[in-house]
């Protein structure tokens, strides 16, 4: 035996001790998935540490265009999705997992990263702490909160089994998108140039709308709800209308997980509205200067990863400037000392 | 200096979706056999190790300088969090060394090959042979380990295996030779590594 050739010996020895025990499957997803979210959060950080620096860099730059009164164009707001799909990922938080629309053998539920598309289908589901903002191919924004179970439904409908949906009918590009329907057990909820929340509460649904109105179809009947407004009705009996803050904190989640509006080349201006609509909050400047100023101001530079209160914070310290918020406003002034 | 390791490290930490799945695919299982090993072969105890020393290394991934193989890398984070393991567990804490690259190849193969009969008392140690040659074969690159296997447990052919690789014959024949070697050299690292341990 010993005088075998090294290959044969080496052919003998794998060959009797064979393949390497494989790890059970439910046990590499569960790592996997606990992995995957570890490296979302390291990549989150690092591109915040990033951004908070080009924003440092961009503050100087940005006060030297308003100091020497330069009038900048505009730009438009974004790209626009790619429309081949049903929708495309724009921001995640903790466990939100996406099953694509099962095809013959079926599909095993994934964390998205960034970008990933969402064939129509699709399921989404959201654990504790997890939540998921989703960019229609209509424009739409959809926003998942944790707790929630949809379905992207063929003919472009949301089915809202359990949970909570926002959605936001402004399409990146800041244009109205069409509108959209949102399928319950309570009814059929469609949008009509709107931000809205509809959450499904054990046996009754809770809508609540802060801009335009949502059309509620719910056994024959029509409820009109309108900016400001919250419904709640069970699958059957009449609902109830209330009064509902368009800036409460029961709206907060949604910031939690908004996508980041993409500032390179925009605005102050445009920032500004963009962040005042995502807080549900009316903006007004502390001068006339300021409001004619803002849209002149060019912004450079990201907020991603950052919270909304940060990427706030963060442009206007740069810009020199400040605020607060009160009664449903958002105020911008100078910060003390600072130019604008 | 590893590369293609630090080649890997560099697209996880730009975000690269295809470096994740590599990364993962390519690693998670042998350092949860790395793991089972040191944890008295509790599938739940190397499955809880293995996660906190994937999230650890996740977060430590810019200090990756390619200095050692992205996999021994890996296993001193493990080590640390199998440690961990035993204190938070009561237990005596085990110490674990890495496997060093020292190639000595004749003396392990030739031992090995005397152990291929079958008296009732051989059977432990051909057991922990086995577990000598799923450890060697983790160390390797991933290309190699997958190589070797497919020829020589599987029985594919080279030219199959080369399909499989997106190389030309010839250049799976020649990854094959390099497989083979490395193979020799880890294997008789290990089986000494652990000859060592069993006389302390």
């Amino acid at each position: 035996m010993s005088g075998a050739a090294p290959d044969d010996r080496l052919e003998a020895l794998l060959r009797t001790t064979g393949r390497r025990p494989a790890v059970p499957p439910e046990r590499a997803e569960r790592v996997r998935a606990a992995s995957r979210e570890q490296w979302d959060r390291v990549l989150s950080r690092r591109a915040r540490r990033r951004r908070v620096w080009a924003a440092v860099l961009l503050a100087t730059a940005a006060t030297v265009v308003v100091a020497l009164g330069l009038t900048v164009r505009e730009n438009g707001i974004g790209g626009t999705p790619a429309p081949a799909v049903a929708g495309q990922v724009e921001a995640r938080v903790g466990p939100a997992w996406v099953r694509a629309a099962a095809s013959g053998s079926g599909s095993r539920a994934v964390l998205p990263g960034l970008g990933t598309e969402l064939s129509l289908g699709s399921e989404l589901a959201t654990e504790d702490g997890g939540r998921i903002a989703i960019r229609l191919a209509s424009g739409h924004s959809l926003r998942l909160d944790e707790g929630t179970r949809a379905r992207l439904l063929d003919d472009g409908a949301i089915a809202l089994e359990r949970g909570a949906l926002y959605v936001d009918s402004r399409g990146p590009a800041g244009s109205a998108a069409g509108s959209v329907e949102i399928r319950t057990g309570f009814g059929r909820l469609r949008d009509v140039g709107t931000q809205f929340e509809a959450r499904v509460l054990g046996s009754s649904l809770v809508v609540r709308v802060r801009e335009g109105r949502v059309s509620w179809d719910r056994a024959g009947a029509r409820l009109e709800v309108r900016a400001g407004e919250e419904a709640e009705a069970e699958t059957a009996g009449s609902a109830v209308l209330r009064a509902g803050p368009p800036d409460g904190t029961t709206w907060a989640w949604i910031g939690e997980v908004a996508p980041m509006l993409d500032i390179e080349g925009r605005t102050l201006g445009e920032f500004l509205q963009w962040i005042a609509r995502e807080r549900g909050l009316r903006l007004e400047f502390a001068s006339s200067d300021l409001a004619t100023t803002a849209p002149f101001i060019r912004l450079n530079g990201s907020i991603e990863g950052m919270t909304l209160d940060e990427a706030l914070a963060s442009v206007l310290v740069t810009c020199r400037l400040d605020h607060r918020i009160h009664g449903g406003v958002l105020e911008v002034h100078a910060d003390q000392g600072g130019s604008s | 200096m590893h590369a293609s390791d630090r080649a890997l490290v560099d697209r996880l930490l730009a975000g690269d979706e295809a470096a994740f799945d590599s990364f993962f695919q390519g690693h998670f299982p042998g350092l949860f056999r790395f793991a089972l090993a040191r944890v008295r072969y509790d599938a739940d105890a190397a499955e809880e190790v293995t996660q906190a020393t994937l999230c650890k290394v996740l977060t430590k991934l810019h200090t990756y300088r390619g200095e050692a193989a992205l996999f021994t890398w890996l296993c001193t984070f493990c080590r640390h969090e199998i440690s961990a393991f035993h204190e938070r567990a009561g237990r005596q804490p085990v110490t674990v060394e890495l496997i060093e690259e020292t190639p000595e190849v004749a003396g392990a193969l030739e031992s090995l090959w005397e152990l291929t009969g079958h008296r009732p008392d051989e059977r432990l140690r051909r057991g922990e042979i086995a577990r000598w040659v799923h450890v060697t074969l983790d160390h390797l690159p991933a290309r190699y380990a997958s190589a070797l296997e497919w020829k020589y447990v599987d029985g594919i052919s080279v030219k199959e295996i080369a399909e499989r690789l997106g190389l030309s014959a010839k250049a799976a024949e020649s990854l094959l030779t390099r497989a083979r070697q490395a193979f020799r050299d880890g294997f008789a690292s290990v089986a000494r590594q652990d000859a060592e341990w069993a006389t302390r």
